[in-house]
C-alpha cells in the first residue's frame, strides 16, 4: 500500500489491509488529527483498506 | 457506513453519520446558529475576519460572507445592518519562506469570492519583521514577539470596524481553557469563550468567534470538501509547545468520551459571566506610549519595541 503523509511530505510504502482506524494505529496517528483520503474520497475510521489502494494522510491542525 | 439518505458518509460523530452533502449543511447550519443565537452581527455595520491564509480562517470568512449574504434576503437569519460590509484583516509578520505562501493563498481566495483584504505588516508598523527581531531578541522567544505585535495590530485596527470574527475552533478553545487550569493561570481564563474583550472598553475591538462549536477536525473536512486549497504550511518557529501536549490529552479522553470536547467547552461558557464579573470592575491601563490597552504603563509590544531599538 502506498501511503502519503502530507505532514512529513513522503510516501511510504507499507504492507497493509484492513481498517482506517488499525492503519492510523500502525503508523501512531491519532484519528481526530488527521484525515484519511483514498482517491477523493473521504473515508471513516471502520472503513476499509486494501493493499493496492492508494492513501493520502492530511494533518487537519493549523500549522502544526 | 451510510448517511440516512443512502450516501456514503463522510463523516461519523457518535451515533450520526453524514454524505458530504449532509456534512455541509450540518457544518454551515451550526456555524449560522452560532451567529445567529449570540447575535454576533446584530446591527453591525462593519465586519472584519482575521485571516491568515490558514484553513479556520478561509472557511470562516467563506462563511461569514455567505451568512451576510444570506440574511439579506431571509428575514430569519438576520440582523446585520442591511449593508453590512466585510473586510479581511491579514499579519504579515514578515516570516521568509512561510508568510508569502498562506498570504498569496489568501489574496487569491479574497480575489475569487470578491472580499476586500487589507494587509498589515509588522515592518511598516513596528519598522522591523519578526525574523528580524527573533535574530537580535534573545530574551523573548519567537511566539512571544509575534503574540504580543499581533494583538497590538489585531487590536489597532480591529477598532475601527464595528466586530472582529476570529477562526478559534472548539479544539483551540478547549486547549486554552485546559492549560490556564493546568498551569493554574485563573487570571487568563476569562479572557477565552466565544466573545471575547474581558472589559467592554472603547480600547478593545469586539471579537467573536463563529467557529467556536465546531471541532478542528469538522473545519479542515469543510474546508477539504469544499476544495477551498489551502496550502499546508508550518510555522518554521512552531516548536512542541505545552498546547501540543494539551491537545494529545484531549483528543485521547475524547476518543473515549465522544462530545467530551464540546462539553468541556459549554460548561466553560456556562460558569464564563461569573468569572468575567471577578474582573470587570478594573478598567484597563492605557500604555504611555502607542495608548493601546496595557497591563503595566508599556504595553509588550512597545516594550518589544524599545528592546530591538537598543539592541542595535
Ligand atoms: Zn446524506
Ligand atoms: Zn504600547
Amino acid at each position: 500500500m502506498r501511503v502519503f503523509i502530507e505532514k512529513k511530505g513522503f510516501e511510504e510504502e507499507l504492507q497493509f489491509s484492513g481498517s482506517v482506524s488499525g492503519l492510523l494505529g500502525l503508523l501512531g496517528l491519532d484519528s481526530s488529527e488527521v484525515l484519511v483520503v483514498r482517491g477523493s474520497e473521504v473515508l471513516l475510521d471502520s472503513d476499509e483498506i486494501v493493499q493496492e489502494d492508494k492513501i493520502r494522510i492530511f494533518s487537519v491542525i493549523s500549522g502544526g | 457506513m451510510k448517511c440516512s439518505c443512502g450516501k456514503k458518509a463522510v463523516f461519523q460523530h457518535k451515533d450520526s453519520a453524514l454524505c458530504k452533502e449532509h456534512f455541509i449543511d450540518y457544518f454551515e447550519r451550526k456555524v449560522f446558529s452560532t451567529i445567529k443565537e449570540h447575535a454576533f452581527f446584530d446591527d453591525a455595520e462593519s465586519i472584519g475576519v482575521a485571516a491568515s491564509g490558514g484553513k479556520d480562517s478561509t472557511v470562516l470568512l467563506y462563511l461569514v460572507k455567505k451568512y451576510l449574504e444570506q440574511s439579506q434576503s431571509q428575514e430569519k437569519l438576520a440582523k446585520p445592518k442591511k449593508h453590512a460590509t466585510l473586510c479581511a484583516l491579514a499579519i504579515d509578520e514578515g516570516i521568509e519562506g512561510y508568510r508569502k505562501k498562506t498570504l498569496d493563498f489568501l489574496k487569491a481566495f479574497c480575489e475569487q469570492n470578491e472580499i476586500s483584504l487589507s494587509i498589515y505588516s509588522f515592518k511598516s508598523a513596528f519598522g522591523f519583521s519578526l525574523d528580524e527581531a527573533v535574530a537580535r531578541l534573545q530574551d523573548y522567544g519567537p511566539c512571544t514577539i509575534c503574540g504580543a505585535l499581533r494583538r497590538s495590530l489585531i487590536n489597532r485596527f480591529g477598532r475601527k470596524l464595528d466586530v472582529v470574527a476570529t477562526g478559534h475552533n472548539l479544539d483551540d478553545e478547549c486547549q486554552g481553557i485546559i492549560m490556564n487550569l493546568f498551569k493554574s493561570n485563573t487570571g487568563f481564563l476569562p479572557r477565552l469563550g466565544i466573545r471575547t474583550g474581558v472589559v467592554s472598553h472603547a480600547l478593545f475591538s469586539k471579537r467573536v468567534k463563529p467557529l467556536f462549536f465546531c471541532p478542528e477536525k469538522e473545519v479542515f473536512l469543510y474546508s477539504f470538501l469544499k476544495g477551498f486549497g489551502v496550502p499546508f504550511t508550518e510555522c518554521p518557529y512552531a516548536v512542541s509547545s505545552y498546547r501540543d501536549n494539551a491537545r494529545r490529552f484531549i483528543n485521547s479522553v475524547s476518543s473515549q468520551f465522544p462530545g467530551a470536547k464540546e462539553s468541556i467547552a459549554s460548561h466553560f461558557l456556562s460558569f464564563l459571566p461569573a468569572l468575567r464579573r471577578s474582573v470587570e470592575k478594573k478598567q484597563p491601563k492605557q500604555c504611555s506610549s502607542c495608548g493601546e490597552p496595557s497591563a503595566g504603563s508599556l504595553c509588550k509590544a512597545c516594550e518589544i519595541s524599545l528592546a530591538f531599538v537598543a539592541s542595535r
